[in-house]
Protein backbone atom coordinates (compact mmCIF):
# COMPACT_ATOMS: atom_id res chain seq x y z
CA UNK A 1 0.00 0.00 0.00
CA UNK A 2 1.58 3.45 -0.89
CA UNK A 3 1.47 6.71 1.06
CA UNK A 4 -1.23 8.01 -1.16
CA UNK A 5 -3.64 5.15 -0.48
CA UNK A 6 -2.58 5.31 2.89
CA UNK A 7 -3.67 8.95 3.05
CA UNK A 8 -6.90 8.76 1.50
CA UNK A 9 -7.70 5.79 3.92
CA UNK A 10 -6.74 8.58 6.65
CA UNK A 11 -8.89 10.96 5.27
CA UNK A 12 -11.93 8.69 4.69
CA UNK A 13 -11.74 7.85 8.43
CA UNK A 14 -11.77 11.60 8.93
CA UNK A 15 -14.85 11.86 6.97
CA UNK A 16 -16.73 8.76 8.34
CA UNK A 17 -16.40 10.53 11.94
CA UNK A 18 -17.40 13.57 10.82
CA UNK A 19 -20.77 11.91 9.32
CA UNK A 20 -20.50 9.84 12.03
CA UNK A 21 -20.71 12.94 14.28
CA UNK A 22 -23.05 14.53 12.37
CA UNK A 23 -26.02 11.83 12.64
CA UNK A 24 -25.27 11.19 16.24
CA UNK A 25 -26.14 15.24 16.87
CA UNK A 26 -29.35 14.72 14.45
CA UNK A 27 -30.46 11.86 16.47
CA UNK A 28 -29.33 13.65 19.74
CA UNK A 29 -31.25 16.44 18.60
CA UNK A 30 -34.61 14.24 17.40
CA UNK A 31 -35.42 12.47 20.38
CA UNK A 32 -33.58 14.59 22.92
CA UNK A 33 -34.39 17.85 23.42
CA UNK A 34 -32.39 19.56 26.18
CA UNK A 35 -28.26 20.21 25.21
CA UNK A 36 -27.77 18.73 22.42
CA UNK A 37 -24.20 17.12 21.89
CA UNK A 38 -22.61 19.48 19.39
CA UNK A 39 -19.83 18.37 17.37
CA UNK A 40 -16.95 20.37 17.11
CA UNK A 41 -15.85 20.85 13.11
CA UNK A 42 -13.08 23.52 12.61
CA UNK A 43 -11.52 25.89 15.36
CA UNK A 44 -10.46 29.20 15.18
CA UNK A 45 -7.88 30.04 11.95
CA UNK A 46 -6.66 33.25 10.65
CA UNK A 47 -5.99 33.51 6.62
CA UNK A 48 -5.34 35.82 4.26
CA UNK A 49 -8.34 37.62 2.30
CA UNK A 50 -8.80 38.98 -0.94
CA UNK A 51 -7.82 42.17 -0.52
CA UNK A 52 -4.20 40.74 1.17
CA UNK A 53 -5.19 41.79 4.54
CA UNK A 54 -5.69 39.17 7.32
CA UNK A 55 -8.54 37.53 8.18
CA UNK A 56 -9.35 35.82 11.63
CA UNK A 57 -12.19 33.84 11.70
CA UNK A 58 -13.09 35.78 14.72
CA UNK A 59 -15.43 37.71 12.17
CA UNK A 60 -17.33 35.17 11.73
CA UNK A 61 -18.34 35.17 15.63
CA UNK A 62 -22.54 35.77 15.58
CA UNK A 63 -22.80 35.37 11.90
CA UNK A 64 -24.36 32.26 9.76
CA UNK A 65 -22.06 30.98 7.78
CA UNK A 66 -21.47 28.68 4.54
CA UNK A 67 -17.50 26.93 4.12
CA UNK A 68 -16.48 25.62 0.76
CA UNK A 69 -13.23 24.37 0.47
CA UNK A 70 -12.25 25.17 -3.60
CA UNK A 71 -9.79 26.30 -5.66
CA UNK A 72 -9.71 28.94 -8.88
CA UNK A 73 -8.25 26.69 -11.22
CA UNK A 74 -11.67 24.59 -10.70
CA UNK A 75 -13.88 24.81 -13.67
CA UNK A 76 -16.62 23.03 -12.85
CA UNK A 77 -17.78 21.91 -9.40
CA UNK A 78 -16.63 25.29 -7.47
CA UNK A 79 -18.00 28.01 -9.66
CA UNK A 80 -21.41 25.92 -9.71
CA UNK A 81 -21.29 25.22 -5.64
CA UNK A 82 -20.15 28.87 -5.03
CA UNK A 83 -22.96 30.33 -8.09
CA UNK A 84 -25.24 27.80 -6.35
CA UNK A 85 -24.70 29.41 -2.49
CA UNK A 86 -25.35 33.20 -3.94
CA UNK A 87 -28.48 32.21 -6.24
CA UNK A 88 -30.02 30.21 -2.74
CA UNK A 89 -29.06 33.12 -0.55
CA UNK A 90 -30.64 35.67 -2.66
CA UNK A 91 -33.93 32.90 -2.95
CA UNK A 92 -33.89 33.47 0.53
CA UNK A 93 -34.69 37.18 0.36
CA UNK A 94 -33.16 37.95 3.67
CA UNK A 95 -30.10 39.67 1.99
CA UNK A 96 -26.64 39.09 2.17
CA UNK A 97 -27.27 39.32 6.13
CA UNK A 98 -28.86 35.83 5.74
CA UNK A 99 -25.50 34.02 5.90
CA UNK A 100 -21.78 34.24 4.82
CA UNK A 101 -20.34 32.37 2.23
CA UNK A 102 -16.72 31.68 2.77
CA UNK A 103 -14.52 29.93 0.26
CA UNK A 104 -11.46 28.92 1.00
CA UNK A 105 -8.44 27.83 -1.38
CA UNK A 106 -6.87 24.70 -0.96
CA UNK A 107 -4.98 25.73 -4.01
CA UNK A 108 -2.50 28.16 -1.97
CA UNK A 109 0.52 27.87 -4.39
CA UNK A 110 -1.69 29.30 -7.06
CA UNK A 111 -4.08 31.28 -5.45
CA UNK A 112 -2.87 34.48 -4.58
CA UNK A 113 -4.91 36.87 -2.97
CA UNK A 114 -5.85 38.69 -6.34
CA UNK A 115 -6.34 35.43 -7.57
CA UNK A 116 -9.12 34.64 -5.47
CA UNK A 117 -10.37 38.59 -6.04
CA UNK A 118 -10.64 37.96 -9.71
CA UNK A 119 -12.60 34.56 -8.65
CA UNK A 120 -14.91 35.77 -6.45
CA UNK A 121 -16.31 38.84 -8.66
CA UNK A 122 -17.45 36.24 -10.42
CA UNK A 123 -20.62 34.97 -8.55
CA UNK A 124 -22.19 39.21 -8.54
CA UNK A 125 -22.95 39.07 -4.49
CA UNK A 126 -20.29 39.47 -1.36
CA UNK A 127 -18.24 36.38 -0.96
CA UNK A 128 -15.62 36.06 1.78
CA UNK A 129 -12.40 34.66 -0.39
CA UNK A 130 -9.23 33.47 1.88
CA UNK A 131 -6.09 32.25 0.98
CA UNK A 132 -3.09 31.72 3.12
CA UNK A 133 0.34 29.90 3.12
CA UNK A 134 0.59 25.83 2.71
CA UNK A 135 1.32 25.81 6.29
CA UNK A 136 -2.07 27.51 7.37
CA UNK A 137 -4.34 26.21 4.71
CA UNK A 138 -2.67 22.42 5.68
CA UNK A 139 -4.13 23.53 9.69
CA UNK A 140 -7.55 24.64 8.42
CA UNK A 141 -8.25 21.78 6.69
CA UNK A 142 -7.83 19.52 9.12
CA UNK A 143 -9.37 20.96 11.56
CA UNK A 144 -12.22 21.41 9.32
CA UNK A 145 -11.76 17.56 8.04
CA UNK A 146 -11.47 18.31 4.77
CA UNK A 147 -9.58 16.32 2.26
CA UNK A 148 -7.21 17.33 -1.16
CA UNK A 149 -4.45 16.67 -3.45
CA UNK A 150 -2.68 17.58 -5.81
CA UNK A 151 -3.28 15.37 -8.97
CA UNK A 152 -1.35 16.41 -12.29
CA UNK A 153 -3.21 16.69 -15.44
CA UNK A 154 -1.17 16.15 -19.05
CA UNK A 155 -0.30 20.00 -19.80
CA UNK A 156 1.92 19.97 -17.02
CA UNK A 157 -0.17 21.47 -14.22
CA UNK A 158 -2.15 20.08 -11.88
CA UNK A 159 -5.66 19.56 -10.65
CA UNK A 160 -6.86 18.99 -6.78
CA UNK A 161 -9.52 16.99 -5.60
CA UNK A 162 -10.81 17.74 -2.82
CA UNK A 163 -13.84 17.47 -0.04
CA UNK A 164 -16.73 19.25 -1.94
CA UNK A 165 -19.53 19.39 0.65
CA UNK A 166 -20.49 22.88 1.56
CA UNK A 167 -19.97 23.52 6.14
CA UNK A 168 -22.61 24.75 7.64
CA UNK A 169 -22.67 26.82 11.13
CA UNK A 170 -24.83 28.62 13.21
CA UNK A 171 -24.92 32.31 14.62
CA UNK A 172 -23.57 30.98 17.50
CA UNK A 173 -20.70 28.89 15.55
CA UNK A 174 -21.80 25.49 16.23
CA UNK A 175 -21.65 23.16 13.66
CA UNK A 176 -24.58 22.92 11.28
CA UNK A 177 -24.12 19.96 8.87
CA UNK A 178 -23.28 19.92 5.08
CA UNK A 179 -25.14 20.49 1.97
CA UNK A 180 -23.16 18.10 -0.38
CA UNK A 181 -22.88 18.61 -4.49
CA UNK A 182 -25.91 16.29 -5.52
CA UNK A 183 -28.26 17.72 -2.68
CA UNK A 184 -31.49 19.23 -4.60
CA UNK A 185 -31.87 22.99 -4.63
CA UNK A 186 -34.76 22.78 -1.77
CA UNK A 187 -33.27 20.44 0.68
CA UNK A 188 -30.19 23.02 0.23
CA UNK A 189 -32.64 25.79 0.52
CA UNK A 190 -34.24 24.44 3.88
CA UNK A 191 -31.00 24.38 5.34
CA UNK A 192 -29.69 27.48 4.19
CA UNK A 193 -32.71 28.32 6.01
CA UNK A 194 -32.12 27.09 9.15
CA UNK A 195 -28.59 28.52 9.92
CA UNK A 196 -29.61 31.95 8.82
CA UNK A 197 -32.79 31.83 11.45
CA UNK A 198 -30.49 30.57 14.21
CA UNK B 1 -29.62 -16.48 -61.14
CA UNK B 2 -27.10 -13.78 -61.05
CA UNK B 3 -29.47 -10.95 -60.02
CA UNK B 4 -30.43 -12.94 -57.34
CA UNK B 5 -27.16 -13.46 -55.99
CA UNK B 6 -25.91 -9.59 -56.52
CA UNK B 7 -29.48 -8.97 -54.14
CA UNK B 8 -28.08 -11.57 -51.91
CA UNK B 9 -24.97 -10.09 -50.99
CA UNK B 10 -26.37 -6.71 -51.37
CA UNK B 11 -28.62 -7.57 -48.46
CA UNK B 12 -26.03 -9.14 -46.37
CA UNK B 13 -23.72 -5.97 -46.88
CA UNK B 14 -26.21 -3.52 -45.91
CA UNK B 15 -26.91 -5.60 -42.71
CA UNK B 16 -23.54 -5.83 -41.74
CA UNK B 17 -22.72 -1.99 -42.42
CA UNK B 18 -23.12 -0.58 -39.34
CA UNK B 19 -26.08 2.40 -39.52
CA UNK B 20 -24.65 5.74 -40.18
CA UNK B 21 -24.46 7.72 -36.82
CA UNK B 22 -26.60 11.12 -37.12
CA UNK B 23 -25.44 13.75 -34.27
CA UNK B 24 -26.85 17.02 -33.44
CA UNK B 25 -24.78 18.95 -30.99
CA UNK B 26 -27.58 21.19 -28.51
CA UNK B 27 -27.38 23.64 -25.76
CA UNK B 28 -24.08 24.56 -26.13
CA UNK B 29 -22.51 27.06 -22.92
CA UNK B 30 -19.15 27.68 -21.77
CA UNK B 31 -19.21 28.43 -17.99
CA UNK B 32 -16.61 31.21 -17.78
CA UNK B 33 -13.30 31.45 -15.04
CA UNK B 34 -10.87 33.90 -15.03
CA UNK B 35 -8.52 30.80 -15.51
CA UNK B 36 -10.46 29.41 -18.25
CA UNK B 37 -13.83 27.93 -18.00
CA UNK B 38 -16.28 24.80 -18.63
CA UNK B 39 -17.83 23.80 -21.85
CA UNK B 40 -21.22 21.92 -21.64
CA UNK B 41 -23.26 20.39 -24.56
CA UNK B 42 -25.97 17.60 -25.37
CA UNK B 43 -24.94 15.25 -28.00
CA UNK B 44 -28.06 13.40 -29.18
CA UNK B 45 -27.85 10.67 -31.39
CA UNK B 46 -29.82 9.12 -33.49
CA UNK B 47 -27.86 6.99 -36.30
CA UNK B 48 -25.77 4.44 -35.25
CA UNK B 49 -22.68 4.59 -32.52
CA UNK B 50 -19.44 7.25 -32.89
CA UNK B 51 -17.14 8.09 -30.25
CA UNK B 52 -16.05 11.71 -29.69
CA UNK B 53 -12.38 12.00 -30.07
CA UNK B 54 -11.37 15.95 -28.85
CA UNK B 55 -12.88 19.24 -28.43
CA UNK B 56 -10.95 22.21 -29.49
CA UNK B 57 -10.98 25.99 -29.06
CA UNK B 58 -7.86 27.10 -31.20
CA UNK B 59 -9.35 30.79 -30.14
CA UNK B 60 -8.93 30.23 -26.49
CA UNK B 61 -6.24 28.10 -25.87
CA UNK B 62 -6.20 24.51 -24.71
CA UNK B 63 -9.55 22.30 -24.47
CA UNK B 64 -9.48 19.07 -23.13
CA UNK B 65 -12.35 16.74 -22.23
CA UNK B 66 -12.42 15.75 -18.34
CA UNK B 67 -15.45 14.05 -15.85
CA UNK B 68 -15.89 14.84 -12.53
CA UNK B 69 -16.45 12.34 -10.42
CA UNK B 70 -17.82 12.27 -6.57
CA UNK B 71 -16.46 9.25 -4.17
CA UNK B 72 -18.61 10.69 -1.01
CA UNK B 73 -18.32 13.93 -0.05
CA UNK B 74 -14.77 13.68 -2.03
CA UNK B 75 -14.67 15.37 -5.84
CA UNK B 76 -12.14 14.23 -8.74
CA UNK B 77 -11.68 15.81 -12.03
CA UNK B 78 -9.88 13.13 -14.43
CA UNK B 79 -9.01 13.73 -18.50
CA UNK B 80 -11.30 11.46 -20.64
CA UNK B 81 -9.43 10.23 -23.68
CA UNK B 82 -12.68 9.62 -25.72
CA UNK B 83 -16.13 9.21 -25.09
CA UNK B 84 -18.34 6.39 -26.77
CA UNK B 85 -21.78 7.71 -28.24
CA UNK B 86 -24.23 5.50 -28.12
CA UNK B 87 -26.63 4.20 -31.15
CA UNK B 88 -29.54 5.69 -30.69
CA UNK B 89 -28.22 7.62 -27.19
CA UNK B 90 -27.34 10.54 -25.92
CA UNK B 91 -24.30 12.06 -23.97
CA UNK B 92 -24.74 15.21 -21.56
CA UNK B 93 -21.88 17.24 -21.23
CA UNK B 94 -23.38 18.97 -17.93
CA UNK B 95 -21.71 20.56 -14.51
CA UNK B 96 -20.44 18.18 -12.32
CA UNK B 97 -19.96 15.08 -14.95
CA UNK B 98 -18.42 15.09 -18.26
CA UNK B 99 -17.35 18.67 -19.32
CA UNK B 100 -14.72 20.24 -21.45
CA UNK B 101 -12.19 22.16 -19.64
CA UNK B 102 -11.05 25.30 -21.16
CA UNK B 103 -7.67 27.01 -20.29
CA UNK B 104 -6.63 30.11 -21.93
CA UNK B 105 -5.09 33.56 -20.32
CA UNK B 106 -7.05 34.78 -17.73
CA UNK B 107 -9.83 36.98 -19.23
CA UNK B 108 -9.84 35.18 -22.01
CA UNK B 109 -13.35 34.11 -22.12
CA UNK B 110 -15.95 37.22 -21.67
CA UNK B 111 -19.53 36.93 -21.23
CA UNK B 112 -21.36 38.15 -24.30
CA UNK B 113 -18.28 36.69 -26.77
CA UNK B 114 -19.26 33.20 -28.29
CA UNK B 115 -16.74 30.81 -28.72
CA UNK B 116 -17.10 28.05 -31.59
CA UNK B 117 -15.94 24.98 -30.40
CA UNK B 118 -14.89 22.25 -32.66
CA UNK B 119 -16.12 18.70 -31.57
CA UNK B 120 -14.60 15.82 -33.91
CA UNK B 121 -15.83 12.13 -33.96
CA UNK B 122 -14.30 9.16 -35.57
CA UNK B 123 -17.61 8.41 -37.89
CA UNK B 124 -19.01 11.74 -37.63
CA UNK B 125 -16.32 13.66 -38.18
CA UNK B 126 -15.51 17.89 -37.30
CA UNK B 127 -18.33 19.45 -36.60
CA UNK B 128 -18.74 22.92 -35.35
CA UNK B 129 -20.77 24.47 -32.54
CA UNK B 130 -21.04 28.18 -31.55
CA UNK B 131 -21.36 28.20 -27.65
CA UNK B 132 -22.01 31.33 -25.68
CA UNK B 133 -20.08 32.48 -22.74
CA UNK B 134 -22.08 32.83 -19.65
CA UNK B 135 -20.96 33.76 -16.10
CA UNK B 136 -21.19 31.15 -13.16
CA UNK B 137 -23.87 32.39 -11.50
CA UNK B 138 -26.12 31.73 -14.93
CA UNK B 139 -29.36 29.57 -13.95
CA UNK B 140 -28.14 25.88 -12.74
CA UNK B 141 -30.85 23.62 -14.84
CA UNK B 142 -29.09 20.61 -13.28
CA UNK B 143 -30.18 20.70 -9.56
Amino acid sequence: MNLRAIRLILWALVGLAVIGGMAFVLLRQSSVSTAPAQVKVGAPFTLTDSDGSRFSSERLAGRPHAIFFGFTHCPDVCPTTLARLAKLRKELGRGEDAFDIVFVSVDPERDKPEEMARYAKLFSTPLIALSGSLAEIHSVKESFGIYSEKVPDKFGGYSVDHSAQVLLFNRDGSFAGTIAFDETNPVALQKLANISQS
Amino acid sequence: MRAFASLVVLTIVTACTPKAPQIEITDPVIIATPTGGAAYFTIHNEGGGDRLLSVETPSIGEASMHETTRDGSITRMRAVEAVDIPAGGDIVFERGGLHVMLMGSTGALQPGKPVQLTISFERSGNMTITAPIKAPDAPVEAM
